[in-house]
Parts: C-alpha cells; sequence; structure tokens
C-alpha cells in the first residue's frame, strides 16, 4: 500500500518534474524595474549634516593632539644632544661645588679649578652616544638622572667624594650614574603574556536555504493604499437651455398678455419664438478643479478611488434678447429673468434689479432680440468615485480607464445679466438642485518617479445626469465638465 | 554544476543585467509553472514569481553550488508561494481535519494519458490547505513533519490535509477516465 502510494507521488513528481509554462514578458520588466529601484544610489547627504562625520573628525583631531603630545614629550625624553650637554653641566657645577666646600678631599685636589671646559672636554667622551642609546633603551631615560640629582644633590656630593678618586671624574660620574639608574622603580615593568582565551564557534548547516533568505528583512515595497492631489484645468459647459415650453408660452406674451418669465409683461412688441431659440449657445471658458483623492489597489490592475473636489466652472451663457422700456429705458434680460421665475427665492430688492417694474409691463414694453454674452461661473463641490483599469501595471510608465461616477454638490452661480449687474445664486434661493449626479470617464497615463511617488496626467469628462435645476419651466441645464489634469501620488509602503 | 551555470552565477554575483535575464530565461518558465502550481490566478503566481526572482539576485552571492541552482532557485520560489498564500490567508482550513474515504483512497490511480497541464489544474481546484501540502508533500518531497514546521500546523493536520487533497484528486481522476471509457464506448 504505501509502494503503492510512494510510487503514485513519485508518478506526481516527474510529471512536474519538466513542466514549464513561459511566463508573461512584462514580469521579466517588472524584475528589471525592481533592480534598478534597488541598486539605485540615494542621494549623498552634505558631510556636516553626518554624525559619523563630526564623530570621524573629532576622533581625528583627538588623535592628532594626542600625537603631538606624545611627540612632544618624545622629543623632551630623547636625549639630544643639547639635553645631554645641559645634564652633564649641572652635574659638572654639583661636582665642582663639592670640591670648593671640601678642598682638602683628594678629587678636588686632582682637579683644575677654574677649568670647566677642560672637564667638560674629558666627560664628553665618558657619556658617549651609544652608551647614552644603550641607557635608553634599557629603560633608564638621562632625565631621570638629572631629576634625582636635583632632588638629592648632597648625597651625590657624598657619593663622588668618598667612593671615587679625583682623578677619575668620569668614573665618579659613572659611578653615580650607576646608583641613581638603580632606582628600577620608575623603570617600565618587563612586558608578560596576555592570557588568551579561546572560543569555539558551532555552525550548522541548514538544509533550508531559501527560508534562510526568507527570514531576512525585506525592504519596503509598495502597498495598496495611496493619496493623490491633482489640479486640472478644462472647460465648463452648463449646457443651459431654454425649454420648448418657455419658447410656446413667450409667443403666447405676445399674443395674450400670458405672464412672462419672471414678471408680468404683456404685448411686449417683437417677442416671438424665432428668436426665443433653443440652441444650446453657451461657450466654455477656462475652469478649474482641484482634487484630494485615495485610492485602493484591488489586485494587480484594478482599483478604486474616490475623494474630494472643489470645481470651479466658467462659461459664457447667451441669452436671446431682453426687455425694455420704452420710456424709462429700464431693461431686463431673458435669462435672468427665466431663472428668476418659478419658486426661485430671490430677495425683493434682487427681483427689481433684475425685471421691469410691473407699471413698466403693457405696451410701454419691447422685447429686443439681440445676443448678448453674459458671464456665468459655478462652484460645486465634488465627491468622484471611480473604478480603474490599469495597463501594464510593472513599468514605469501605465495607464489606467477610469469610470464612475460624481456626486456634485450646488454651492454658487454668478450670473452676469445684461444690464451688468451680477446675479448671485445660491443653495437658498432655491433655484439649483442642492445634490446632482454626473456620469465620469476617464484615461490616466501614471509615470512612477519613485517607489512610493507617482504623477500623472488624466483626461477627465463628466456629464450630469440631472436637471441642475430645480423647478425651472422655462431652462434647463446638464453641466458638462472635461480637462486635463496633473496629479502626485504617494503610495503607502506595505 | 555546469561551466555554463557558473558563469551565470558569477555573473549575477556581479549584478550584470545580462547574466541576470539569462537565469530568468532559463529558470522563469519552470519556475513560474512551479508558482501557478501554488496559487488559485495567475496574477498571483506572477507576483511569486517576481518577488522570487528579485530574492533569487539579491542572495545569489551566498549560493556556494553545495546543489543544484535550479533546486536553490525553486527552494526560494516554494517559500516566496508559502508566504504569499500566508498574507492571503488561504490557508485558512488547514487546521480542520477530515476524513478520507477509504474506497476511494484504495484505488490508485495511475497518471499515465494525463497532461501536466490537465494535472495542474486538478490541483489547482483543490482547496488551498489541501493544495498546498499536497504539493509540498507529494511533488517538492517534504516530509509531514517538515510541512507542520514550516505551515504552522500539526503533523496531523498535514498529513490529513494530503489525505483529502490525494481523496480528492483521485475522484477528479477516476471522471476523467470514466469519461474517457464513455466516449470509447460510444465510439464502438
Amino acid at each position: 500500500m504505501n509502494q503503492s502510494k510512494d510510487n503514485l507521488n513519485e508518478e506526481w513528481r516527474k510529471v512536474f518534474d519538466k513542466a514549464s509554462e513561459t511566463p508573461p514578458p512584462d514580469i521579466w520588466e517588472g524584475i528589471e524595474r525592481r533592480l534598478d529601484e534597488r541598486n539605485r544610489v540615494p542621494l549623498a547627504m552634505p558631510w556636516w549634516k553626518k554624525t559619523q562625520a563630526w564623530v570621524a573628525a573629532a576622533s581625528v583631531l583627538l588623535a592628532l593632539g594626542a600625537g603631538a603630545v606624545l611627540f612632544m614629550m618624545n622629543k623632551g625624553g630623547d636625549a639630544g644632544p643639547e639635553f645631554r650637554e645641559q645634564v652633564i653641566a649641572s652635574e659638572h657645577i654639583e661636582t665642582e661645588a663639592g670640591a670648593q666646600d671640601a678642598p682638602e678631599g683628594p678629587a678636588v685636589a686632582a682637579r683644575e679649578p677654574g677649568t670647566p671646559e677642560k672637564v667638560q672636554g674629558e666627560r664628553a667622551p665618558a657619556v658617549s652616544r651609544s652608551e647614552k642609546q644603550d641607557k635608553i633603551r634599557k629603560g633608564y631615560p638621562e632625565q631621570d638622572a638629572v631629576l634625582l640629582a636635583k632632588s638629592e644633590p648632597q648625597a651625590v656630593k657624598r657619593d663622588l667624594h668618598a667612593e671615587k678618586p679625583a682623578e677619575s671624574s668620569p668614573a665618579v660620574r659613572g659611578e653615580a650614574e650607576e646608583s641613581l639608574l638603580a632606582l628600577d622603580f620608575i623603570a617600565p615593568p618587563e612586558p608578560r603574556e596576555i592570557d588568551t582565551y579561546w572560543q569555539t564557534r558551532y555552525v550548522f548547516f541548514n538544509p533550508y536555504a531559501g527560508k534562510l533568505v526568507e527570514e531576512q528583512p525585506a525592504k519596503p515595497e509598495p502597498g495598496p493604499l495611496w493619496a493623490g492631489l491633482s489640479l486640472m484645468p478644462g472647460g465648463f459647459n452648463p449646457n443651459m437651455q431654454f425649454s420648448h415650453e418657455s419658447v410656446y408660452q413667450m409667443n403666447n406674451v405676445v399674443s395674450t398678455g400670458y405672464t412672462a418669465p419672471g414678471n408680468q409683461f404683456s404685448n411686449i412688441v417683437g417677442l416671438n419664438s424665432n428668436r426665443a431659440t433653443t440652441d444650446n449657445r453657451d461657450q466654455p471658458k477656462i475652469s478649474f478643479q482641484g482634487a484630494a483623492q485615495v485610492g485602493f489597489k484591488l489586485s494587480k490592475r484594478w482599483s478604486i478611488e474616490s475623494g474630494v473636489a472643489f470645481l470651479q466652472g466658467n462659461s459664457t451663457s447667451r441669452s436671446p434678447g431682453f426687455f425694455m422700456d420704452r420710456t424709462t429705458h429700464e431693461s431686463a434680460d431673458l435669462l435672468s429673468n427665466a431663472m428668476a421665475s418659478g419658486n426661485a427665492n430671490y430677495s425683493d430688492a434682487t427681483v427689481h434689479r433684475l425685471q421691469l417694474n410691473s407699471s413698466d409691463a403693457g405696451s410701454s414694453a419691447v422685447y429686443i432680440p439681440m445676443d448678448k454674452n453674459m458671464r456665468n461661473s459655478y462652484s460645486y463641490l465634488q465627491v468622484p468615485a471611480y473604478a480603474g483599469y490599469t495597463f501594464r501595471p510593472e513599468k514605469q510608465l501605465s495607464y489606467t480607464l477610469l469610470g464612475g461616477g460624481i456626486t456634485n454638490f450646488f454651492l454658487k452661480n454668478n450670473l452676469e445679466t445684461a444690464s451688468g449687474y451680477t446675479l448671485e445664486t445660491t443653495r437658498e434661493n432655491n433655484v439649483y438642485n442642492e445634490l446632482n449626479f454626473s456620469a465620469a470617464a476617464g484615461m490616466r497615463l501614471n509615470y512612477r518617479l519613485s517607489g512610493a511617488w507617482n504623477t500623472s496626467l488624466t483626461a477627465n469628462y463628466q456629464y450630469s445626469l440631472m436637471n441642475s435645476f430645480k423647478s425651472n419651466r422655462f431652462l434647463t441645464s446638464r453641466p458638462q465638465v472635461y480637462g486635463v489634469s496633473w496629479g502626485v501620488r504617494y503610495t503607502f509602503q506595505k | 554544476m555546469t561551466f555554463d551555470e557558473k558563469e551565470l552565477i558569477n555573473g549575477c554575483q556581479a549584478q550584470d543585467r545580462a547574466a541576470q535575464k539569462r537565469l530568468y530565461d532559463v529558470f522563469g518558465g519552470k519556475m513560474y509553472a512551479i508558482s501557478l502550481r501554488y496559487t488559485k490566478n495567475r496574477d498571483d503566481a506572477q507576483d511569486i514569481l517576481q518577488d522570487a526572482f528579485i530574492k533569487v539576485y539579491e542572495h545569489i552571492h551566498s549560493f556556494r553550488g553545495e546543489s543544484p541552482l535550479e533546486f536553490w532557485i525553486r527552494s526560494i520560489v516554494v517559500n516566496t508561494a508559502l508566504k504569499h498564500l500566508k498574507k492571503q490567508k488561504n490557508m485558512v482550513d488547514l487546521d480542520e481535519v477530515y476524513r478520507t474515504d477509504k474506497d476511494i483512497e484504495n484505488a490508485e490511480q495511475s497518471l499515465a494519458g494525463f497532461q501536466w497541464q490537465q494535472l495542474m489544474e486538478f490541483i489547482r481546484e483543490l482547496p488551498a490547505g489541501c493544495q498546498t501540502v499536497f504539493n509540498l508533500f507529494a511533488i517538492e518531497g517534504y516530509k509531514h513533519q517538515e510541512i507542520a514546521e514550516m505551515l504552522n500546523i500539526s503533523e496531523g493536520t498535514s498529513k490529513s490535509q494530503f489525505a483529502r487533497a490525494r481523496t480528492l484528486l483521485q475522484q477528479k481522476l477516476n471522471k476523467e477516465h470514466r469519461f474517457d471509457n464513455e466516449s470509447i464506448k460510444r465510439q464502438s
């Protein structure tokens, strides 16, 4: 039974022994990129910011200082010629003084008074250079003798007078030196052997070489979470249109004195459907979107992302014409009046500035069909949610297809009217939906700057799925946004 | 170790990109097959292969040639795969102990006539724990005790997982053979 099982295992082993499948080409490219990143030399830190540099410099200075001190000491103790001559001279003076103190002594009698040069001349060869060097080698520096001679001059004198004949002053001096040199307590100690300790090291062979490799700390790698910032210059088109209903009703204004948008006009001369066109004649102007995003990598290629963005959408809207009182010459353009219609909640002062006085309505009012471009800007807070699919995820340059939706929170609209007055509309004015949804799609080019940092260019298109106006009978608006954003992204490490 | 292999190792130790590429070309296919055998999807296998080769290049200087280079790389691939599986918590069912179906277990089945790709799919269809233990025991040749240490499970768990893996594989093999036999009968 066991034999049979072993055979089967062996069979499995054999089957997979030669099994091989060519990996996709981007695997090697990914390996190569990671190898490049690991081999990249980090930027050198200025040396003055490195603690090690300061420690090294301090160590060098310390070593140089210590070396200088030692050098000076050695120079002093090197028994140089001048120093040795001073030693000899000082000893000679001591000896002479002793001779004067004891004139009857044999040593003094033998010496020629008043001829120190001669004595020096005689003593100089007695302490030859080689002898001094021998003493130094033996560990008896000459200066030690000087120190001792100064501390015990009388003893030196006594010794010299008592034990040495006057004729042999070099010998006397040699004897004195010997007695001084016998003080070996200042001699350096004899070298001794230092105890040696042995350490036995056992090395075990581990068959799981791979496992050993596994346990070594790995370098940090990019994790699934990233955060980024982006700025998009682009275009914004509110796509504002007069509805067919409004055109029809404007015709009625002429014929029946129907309540016109925003005010009570009747018998307005010149208003007809041909002028109150339904064509979209809004022009996008340069707009901006700033965004902060976070993203999460679901797999090698799939990711999701969201964030918050501020959109400043600028455009020009073209009003098809305006009403004018023939007597007072007050005017009110059709577009702002249409906006202020319905359940709009503007202040009386605002309404008055937009419209002709009701007393002006009637035969004195005239409709003047004249196109006029008016600045029309919007502010939205956006919360996008995208799903992304990345091509070439391992490469330095990759691209991602994005698709998703955006929740738009209306903040403000400024419409410059024909008369030059700017109509500001906020959420409180009950004109625009506070919440609006857009579909969005885009394509992003990602460039990997380092392991953690990316930069990207994203082409983006957004189209509103809802009418922006809340309950306006005459106007509709489905804004479009498009542009190319530049962004940076930081990927958090695992 | 062949001369070429030695040259290849020296080149990789010197971080010569051409040598690294050649090493990948020589062993990449086999190692990819091993990675596939330990995973459920190709993306994971590709991640394992990439991580493993990075480790190979980083630690090639520690390779002393005491075993064939392929074995050394293979051990790194297997360990990388295990680490990957642990990270994905794919072996949660390892602690469960299964009873084996004796009848099926006794019915030993030869692998003759099967392609390795087909057999690999059988292995990849196994539950994650069974798949790993089967790979380690039957194909890599580790002992249950070693597998227990590697996966931080008991030896008994390793044995029962392997038994279950083999039972499931037997069922798959029998099913394939049955289809073959039926198709033969139909043809005749």
